[in-house]
């Protein structure tokens, strides 16, 4: 028979996030998103709406950016979760997204730039030649208040080209 | 918010999952993708008692040629059908091609956004049964069948009895939606979807599907669906605007006479995202430029 895992009481899970094993425990009804924020103590992820609208707390599962509020933590054992914390090289060497988000203006306040960071990310990896309207409607899945947009697009637009180069 | 506390079951087998539906009837609510029924907990607008995860469960997701129809399992997310293979009969995977073949992918990137997409189920959006659900009002005009399977047991629901009300489908607790039998379209037919949404993603304030079949020899239509939704609990079926087409040759005047038969033929209310009276200047607008991009010509 199925093991049910009892509603008030924390199993122990396993994340993979950013190549590193977390041993933590958590509730069936905990989201990824809290998990990593409060058990693995990685908040660069950040909560927005918390119903999928928003995109603040993408992060990438298996490569695919996902909305990690719309995941619940032990659905996510057994995959590879890269979160905000592993662009950046281990000397603090930016990420060529996070370089071009500075350089472009491609953030204000910063609450949705970890959202918009992973999902560029898994865009770039899994599409790197995407042509400009499909990578329009691809950042279209998140929200930004201050930007206005147009330079988070341009920001993400000079990687791929660069890359292309 | 967050969600209330429930308690969890990740069976590997569709066995397994049979059982824990059976045991718990009602209290049980399967998570297959989450991008609706998440979302719906976190508002606690949803407080199973016990989830039971389908996302383990091998056998769910494959996509198949069968005797005519492509059965597409209830596990195949959003993305797979961006660019649909499927097994042909002769056992390999190859992309599908024909009517279906363009027409999945044309719907698909109407579906949320990409990272919803890439979560969401087919058969998450059937059974969660929002009226302007872009698979659900497919599956309307399609007459699709939905195979819902219990301990010990198989049925096969038309998707003229399958879709009850907003959010309300003639499955029971204890079934579990295996699949959904789409008919291949012959190269005879010709289909078109449109939809209009505030933003990119959002779903449709009104969304149309038309297919129509032509006689080879005469070019006139032989057998016409217009499928919409938007415009009440379910998605609904237009058969006055339908009759209006069999018979005639396709073009932009018919298609234009169709589209007012349509407007006409539905009676939708108001609400905050459109009037009774908007919906209905959409249903006109989205049936023409369906059945219009259906015929080849630009919408
Ligand atoms: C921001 C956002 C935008 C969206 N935009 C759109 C859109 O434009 N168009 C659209 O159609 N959808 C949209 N969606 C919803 C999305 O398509 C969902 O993926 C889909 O509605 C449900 O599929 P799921 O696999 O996520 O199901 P879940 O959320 O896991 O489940 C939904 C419901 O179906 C039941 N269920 C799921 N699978 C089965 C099964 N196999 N057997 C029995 N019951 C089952 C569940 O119990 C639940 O009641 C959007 C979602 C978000 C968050
Ligand atoms: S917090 Fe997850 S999408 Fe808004
Ligand atoms: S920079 Fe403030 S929300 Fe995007």
């Amino acid at each position: 028979m199925t093991e049910i895992s009892p509603a008030d009481v924390a199993v122990p899970v396993v994340l993979r996030v950013n190549g590193t094993d977390h041993r933590v425990s958590a509730e069936p009804r905990r989201t990824l998103a809290d998990t990593l924020r409060e058990e693995c103590g990685l908040t660069g992820t950040h909560l927005g709406c918390e119903h999928g609208v928003c995109g603040a707390c993408t992060v990438l599962l298996d490569g695919e950016p996902v909305r990690s509020c719309l995941l619940f933590a032990v659905q996510a054992q057994g995959a590879e979760i890269r979160t905000v914390e592993g662009l950046a090289g281990d000397d603090g060497t930016l990420h060529p997204l996070q370089e071009a988000f500075w350089r472009h203006h491609g953030l204000q306040c910063g609450f949705c730039t970890p959202g918009f960071l992973m999902l560029s990310t898994g865009v770039l990896e899994t599409r790197p030649d995407i042509g400009d309207d499909e990578l329009r409607e691809a950042l279209s899945s998140n929200l930004c208040r201050c930007t206005g947009y147009q330079t988070i697009v341009e920001a993400v637009r000079s990687v791929r080209d660069a890359a292309g180069a | 918010m967050k969600p209330a506390r429930f308690a969890y079951a990740a069976p590997d087998s569709i066995e397994g999952v049979l059982d824990a539906l059976d045991r718990f009837g009602d209290e049980a609510k399967v998570l297959s993708g989450g991008q609706s029924l998440v979302p719906m907990m976190n508002f606690r607008l949803a407080r199973p008692e016990v989830i039971v995860d389908i996302g383990r469960v091998g056998g769910l997701d494959g996509m198949s040629v069968v005797n005519g129809s492509l059965t597409v399992g209830a596990r195949v997310i959003h993305a797979r059908l961006e660019a649909p293979a499927a097994a042909m009969p002769d056992g390999r995977t190859e992309p599908l091609g024909g009517v279906l073949g363009s027409l999945l992918p044309e719907v698909a990137r109407f579906v949320g956004h990409l990272p919803i997409r890439a979560r969401g189920t087919f058969g998450g959006s059937i059974a969660h049964a929002d009226p302007a659900a872009e698979w659900c009002i497919l599956a309307r005009t399609l007459d699709a069948e939905m195979v819902a399977l219990r301990r010990g047991g198989e049925r096969v629901i038309t998707a003229a009895d399958f879709f009850e009300t907003v959010f309300t489908t003639s499955l029971e607790p204890e079934e579990l939606l295996a699949a959904v039998r789409l008919p291949i379209l012959g190269d005879d037919w010709r289909a078109g979807f449109c939809e209009f949404s505030r933003r990119a993603g959002d779903f449709a304030v009104v969304a149309a599907m038309t297919a129509v079949r032509l006689d080879r020899a005469t070019g006139a239509i032989s057998e016409a669906r217009i499928g919409v939704g938007g415009v009440a609990g379910v998605p609904v079926r237009l058969p006055d605007a339908e009759a209006t087409l069999v018979g005639e040759v396709p073009g932009a005047e018919l298609h234009a006479a169709a589209a007012e038969v349509a407007a006409g033929e539905v009676d939708p209310a108001g609400d905050l995202h459109g009037s009774a009276a908007y919906r209905r200047d959409l249903v006109r607008a989205m049936v023409a430029r369906a059945l219009a991009q259906g015929a080849g010509a630009p919408g």
